[in-house]
């Protein structure tokens, strides 16, 4: 059976600046619950601007926000060590990245 | 593509209890975690453990895992009456390509998610649409399900990170047809990457992910930016940390050098007495703000000192001449 092609020119795109996410959005994206994400922010494991009432995220607490929730599933981790060890995952990343010969 | 046996993945009997299923994970996991790993193949095989577990470590699933066997599972079946997708339907899968940028550099493009875990729940839910079909059928109403979102690492270099770029991104998808049935279908986007996307960023691309079932809305592809850095270029959000090099004299006497930078030649004053690790600060120069009301990131230098070889004897007597007129200076004693 032939695979179907499709070319695609993307017109509309979002940079996601700043904290432009909200709850519930983060909530579908690291499948967990709105109340996991109040929780790890009155926890001080995510930050969040609150505007009107409302969290609002940046993409780079969303993706520390997977992390956080990807460990806590996968070894039923406490909140708070499944915090550091994103802590340490990403401190990894960055000092490989600048140990890293330049091309 | 090879399906080996989950319960072969995770090296456990298939009589294995949840609890030796779940440590046994867990113990793989650290082992080939992609971040920690010496593995050569550390990502696919946590790729595999993830899928695995996923399966395995849910009763539901690992009962009808158990049921319909792996070969069928693979294939998408769930139970006896599941849809199986037709012949081929994970050919051409390919991670996402490069694109062009300003500097020619084609940048690494990777499908972060785990694609058989992706695969899995879409045959789920080519199932339930089967189902849903039939229920049309006769007439017994269907269900929408929402396309699940997608994400992609893109890796631009500073300079497209300071002037965009375009990336061609290829994502290997399907589309349900009348029948119920996934064809496979191969997606090429052509995304431009506007400039000022700092290190960390996300851009969605609405209704790029997967498409949705029964009416549902499709999902959104989001592309996770990371800007590639080097020993001597470090990105912090939109502030760059780049090395500059002066001569002796210009550290201590002070003066403008003129250095290429990714904002371009710049002009940097560098204050009398400077010494090897000082950093400058150069406010509005890092990664430009994405939008009109955003704020441009700061580009800081790192000074080194480069000190010139004494040749000639001309150079040699200078050299000497300087150190007489420093009699007292003790670089070792601090």
């Amino acid at each position: 059976m032939s695979i179907i092609q499709q070319q695609i020119v993307v017109e509309h795109i979002q940079v996601i600046d700043g904290e432009m996410l909200q709850t519930e959005e983060v909530a579908r994206l690291c499948c967990v619950t709105t109340q996991w994400v109040h929780t790890r922010v009155e926890q001080e494991i995510l930050h969040a601007v609150m505007r009107d009432g409302t969290y609002f995220f940046s993409s780079q607490m969303l993706i520390r926000a997977k992390q956080v929730a990807n460990i806590e599933h996968q070894y039923d981790a406490d909140p708070q060590l499944a915090a550091l060890v994103a802590d340490l995952v990403e401190e990894v990343r960055t000092l490989r990245a600048q140990v890293k010969p330049s091309d | 593509m090879k399906f080996p046996d989950y319960y072969a993945t995770l090296g456990v009997e298939k009589t294995a209890t949840a609890e030796e299923l779940k440590k046994t994970f867990r113990r793989l996991a650290r082992k080939y975690h992609p971040d920690i790993s010496k593995e050569p193949d550390a990502a696919e095989r946590m790729t595999a453990l993830n899928e695995a577990n996923n399966v395995l470590s849910d009763p539901e699933k690992r009962k009808a895992y158990d049921q319909v066997g792996h070969q069928a599972w693979a294939q998408g079946a769930r139970s006896a009456d599941d849809v199986r997708p037709p012949p081929g339907w994970n050919q051409g899968y390919e991670r996402s390509a490069g694109g062009t940028g300003a500097s020619g550099a084609s940048g690494g493009s990777g499908f972060t998610q785990d694609h058989s875990e992706f695969f899995e729940e879409m045959f789920g839910r080519a199932a339930q649409q089967r189902s849903n079909y039939r229920s049309n059928q006769s007439g017994q109403g269907s269900q929408a399900f929402n396309g699940e979102d997608q994400h992609v690492d893109i890796s631009l270099d500073l300079e497209q990170a300071y002037e965009g770029s375009e990336r061609t991104l290829q994502l290997a998808s399907y589309r349900i047809n009348e029948q119920g049935q996934a064809i496979p279908e191969t997606r090429t986007l052509s995304v431009k990457i506007p400039k000022g996307v700092a290190q960390g960023q996300m851009i969605r691309l609405s209704s790029q992910g997967s498409p949705g079932f029964g009416g549902g809305k499709a999902g959104d592809l989001f592309m996770h930016v990371n800007i590639t850095q080097t020993v001597d270029l470090v990105v912090s959000g939109r502030d760059v940390t780049m090395p500059v090099f002066v001569s002796p004299w210009e550290a201590a006497l002070g003066g403008e050098v003129e250095v290429k930078t990714p904002a371009g030649m710049l002009t940097v004053n560098i204050p009398a007495g400077s010494v090897a690790g000082r950093k400058l600060r150069l406010r509005g120069k890092g990664i430009p703000a994405h939008h009109s009301k955003g704020t441009a990131g700061d580009l800081y230098f790192k000074l080194s000192i480069a000190v010139p070889s004494a040749v000639t004897e001309q150079q040699k007597q200078a050299w000497q001449a300087l150190a007489q007129a420093y009699p007292g200076f003790e670089p070792r004693a601090r």
